[in-house]
């Protein structure tokens, strides 16, 4: 029910990100033809008018990932609102599946995530731009199940033929959590519409692991390794500006 | 500005992935034991007694051989509760004057035990309640099998010893 209700979640949050970007287009061009005029015509040094609103989009790489790799699937909304000057609360919430076929294990891991923080903008922008060079202090939460398909017992000896065992092993119930430092950018390719991404570097506060294995992958923070808390990703996104207010 | 952004957000991302440290199972790792037999003197069973000797499986296709070892390592199979393997001695010299019949067949029986190690490791096998029974009849040139260890699980410890 959990997941059905997370997928709910994330149609809705895509079809209404669709939908402000159709109903959104012509109005855009309307407002940005003053600002135009104000750039060209004074160096005095004033403060343009500054767009504030909701910013709603897709992960392009999860996307991406799950055309050109087969043992990737996934996919994510992002959005953030701008609450001060340079400030953004940011928010992304998405669902990962990953198969692992290795020489010892072959595993398949699948849940859903979602993170939320504060980005710094930290970009001079000129008169009537508003591109981002932002940091981002994120926390992250994951749930996921992993299920174990097939082993081989680690053997350095190999006088006797691989003891490799089938089986069917569900564990559900896992979780992650972690803090997340992002780095990024936001360009303005069209008006309102942005190209975005961004790096981060993550560190494990806590997790959830099955008694007899261990959380090869956290959707959201990606793989994890034994006895090291940190992790690293990336981001590409496209994404909308609803403006709601001007300053 | 921007352009500077950009390259600093890449640089940050080669070194965030640069530094994922790949899962190899490390060679110090205790994985699946073998078992560690010694070779005592069937006159004193405290004195080490080495001796050149082969182990082979049941069918003869897979041999480890040793010279003049007094400590030898044989591996148990992990899928069954099991393992027949032929003990010859002096394997280049079967007409050497001690012990012209010189091959015994050992049967290792046991608990095998799945314990989950890493990542990068995965599962070994640990052994518990070994027995030993040799099968080789009055023709044998092991005299005797102690069982120091019943359980298997490092290769620290001589869990058999052999006299001969």
């Amino acid at each position: 029910m959990k997941i059905l209700h997370r997928y709910i979640l994330v149609i809705s949050l895509c079809s209404f990100s669709l939908s402000t970007a159709l109903a959104q287009e012509n109005q855009g061009i309307v407002v940005e033809e003053p600002l135009e005029t104000r750039a060209s015509d004074t160096l005095v040094d004033q403060n343009p008018t500054q767009k504030y609103g909701l910013r709603a989009g897709i992960d392009l790489s999860k996307i991406l990932r799950t055309f050109l790799e087969d043992n990737y699937e996934g996919a994510a909304v992002v959005g953030d609102f701008r609450i001060k000057d340079r400030y953004y609360i940011a928010a992304e919430i998405g669902r990962e599946t990953k198969s692992f076929d290795e020489a010892i294990f072959d595993a398949k891991i699948q849940g859903t995530y979602l993170k939320g923080g504060i980005n710094y903008n930290a970009y001079n922008n000129w008169a009537g731009m508003s591109n981002l060079i932002y940091v981002g202090l994120h926390v992250g939460v994951s749930s996921f199940k992993t299920d174990l398909n097939q082993y081989t017992i680690y053997n350095p000896v190999t006088f006797f033929e691989p003891d490799v065992r089938t089986v069917s092993r569900e564990y559900s119930g896992l979780n992650a959590i972690w803090g997340e430092l992002q780095m990024g950018i936001q360009v303005e390719v069209l008006n309102n519409l942005y190209l975005g991404m961004n790096v981060q570097l993550k560190r494990m506060l806590s997790q959830k692991a099955p008694d007899d294995f261990t959380n090869l992958y956290a959707p959201g923070f990606n793989k994890i390794t034994f006895d090291n808390v940190y992790g690293a990703g990336y981001g590409y996104s496209i994404s909308y500006l609803l403006p709601i207010f001007k300053k | 500005m921007l352009r500077n952004g950009i390259v600093l957000i890449l640089l940050v991302a080669l070194i965030a992935f640069s530094c994922e440290r790949d899962d190899i199972c490390a060679a110090s790792t205790p994985t699946t034991p073998t078992l560690t037999i010694g070779f005592r003197s069937n006159d004193n069973v405290l004195e080490s007694k080495p001796l050149n000797i082969a182990i082979y499986n049941k069918d003869r296709t897979k041999v480890i051989p040793y010279s003049n070892a007094s400590t030898i390592n044989v591996p148990l199979r992990t899928d069954t509760t099991a393992t027949v393997l032929l003990f010859e001695k002096n394997p280049d010299n079967p007409d050497a004057a001690e012990d012209p019949e010189d091959v015994d067949e050992l049967t290792f029986t046991y608990t095998p035990q799945e314990v989950f190690i890493s990542r990068a490791c995965g599962y070994r096998v640990i052994f518990t309640n070994l027995e030993i029974r040799n099968n080789a009849g009055a023709t044998r040139w092991i005299d005797d099998i102690n069982i120091n260890l019943r359980t298997v699980e490092n290769e620290d410890t001589t869990q058999v010893y052999i006299s001969h």
